[in-house]
């Protein structure tokens, strides 16, 4: 009896929180289109940087002509990356700028990657670098999830 | 003579009920905000989980925001509190579940927990741990409500 209580409960909560949230979603300018399927990001088209994809970046690596930046927070370059990548996480810069530039010269060709598709940082990382002088500076969009799909190996804690 | 007063009211199960309750709502709450301000980012989020069909995922990140809120305000102000208590229950469950799917294979993801980018840091296993541990709080709150209602009820008196 006092789960169909409990249950009763629930459910008022449940109705309220999809009309509160259909009608907001209506109603808000950010509101997002629900008859129209979600749309996978794909690397921006409008990119300033080039954008490279898993198999490029691996012949990158092997021929050492690049170097290879993990954009994303130290904490999980700690867990996994791709070998051979230097961390340069963008919301940490103050902390591990300084390394970076004094064993990347800004002429050599540099690689921003971060989790995957889905992140943002990778494109932040390269507009900063571009900033910074870097005259080389491309994108492996795909990032950690694209290198790991494709079976590459990598280092991991 | 503070400090047994203080100890009866700390080991008084409704103190400890109320505490956990504030706790929990308010990390649901608080984790709510950013979702509903920018719902297609969020989108971005549950697509990276790579768990879910497209068709669910926009509907998913309008309503879902939602039931964290609403559950979350109602384990604050104590409404519908055994209700509230299930749902959070049952969210925690679905992310625990998600987190150890993608722990399992290896796949990379960002949480999208309580921001869309500071956040991402965690390590999946830091994420799992600290849902275990809402999860128990929502049990211990759940729980008690079912089965110690008179208790509450004469402490509350």
């Amino acid at each position: 009896m006092r789960w169909m209580e409990v249950i009763k409960e629930a459910t008022i909560l449940s109705l309220a929180a999809v009309l509160l949230g259909l009608t907001v979603n209506v109603l808000s300018p950010s509101g997002i289109p629900l008859d129209r399927c979600y749309q996978p990001p794909a690397p921006p088209s409008d990119s300033p940087f080039p954008i490279m994809d898993v198999s490029q970046v691996k012949d990158l690596l092997d021929s050492g002509s690049g170097v290879i930046v993990d954009a994303r927070p130290a904490e999980q370059y700690k867990i996994s990356h791709i070998p051979g990548a230097c961390s340069l996480p963008v919301y940490q810069m103050d902390e591990y700028l300084f390394p970076f530039l004094d064993t990347v010269p800004p002429d050599n060709p540099v690689v921003t990657y971060c989790s995957s598709l889905t992140c943002e940082d990778s494109h932040l990382l390269a507009r900063e670098l571009s900033e910074m002088g870097y005259s080389d500076v491309r994108i492996f969009a795909g990032g950690m999830a694209a290198w790991r799909e494709k079976g590459y190996a990598f280092v991991a804690q | 003579m503070l400090l047994s007063l203080n100890k009866s009211r700390i080991l008084n199960t409704v103190t400890l009920e109320m505490l956990a309750r504030w706790l929990l709502g308010g990390v649901f709450v608080y984790s709510s905000f950013h979702k509903i301000a920018d719902p297609a980012q969020f989108a971005r989020i549950i697509y990276g989980y790579g768990l879910f069909p497209l068709p669910t995922i926009h509907p998913i990140a309008v309503i879902c925001p939602y039931f964290e809120l609403l559950c979350g305000l109602a384990l604050i102000l104590g409404v519908f509190p055994r209700g509230a208590a299930l749902l959070v229950n049952f969210m925690l469950l679905l992310f625990i579940t998600a987190i150890s799917i993608n722990l399992i294979r290896g796949h990379e993801f960002d949480c999208g927990c309580f921001s869309f980018s500071h956040d991402a840091g965690k390590s999946a296993v830091h994420l799992l741990i600290r849902d275990v541990f809402y999860l128990a709080m929502g049990l211990y709150v759940l729980l008690f409500r079912l089965f110690f209602p008179d208790r509450f009820v004469k402490s509350r008196a």
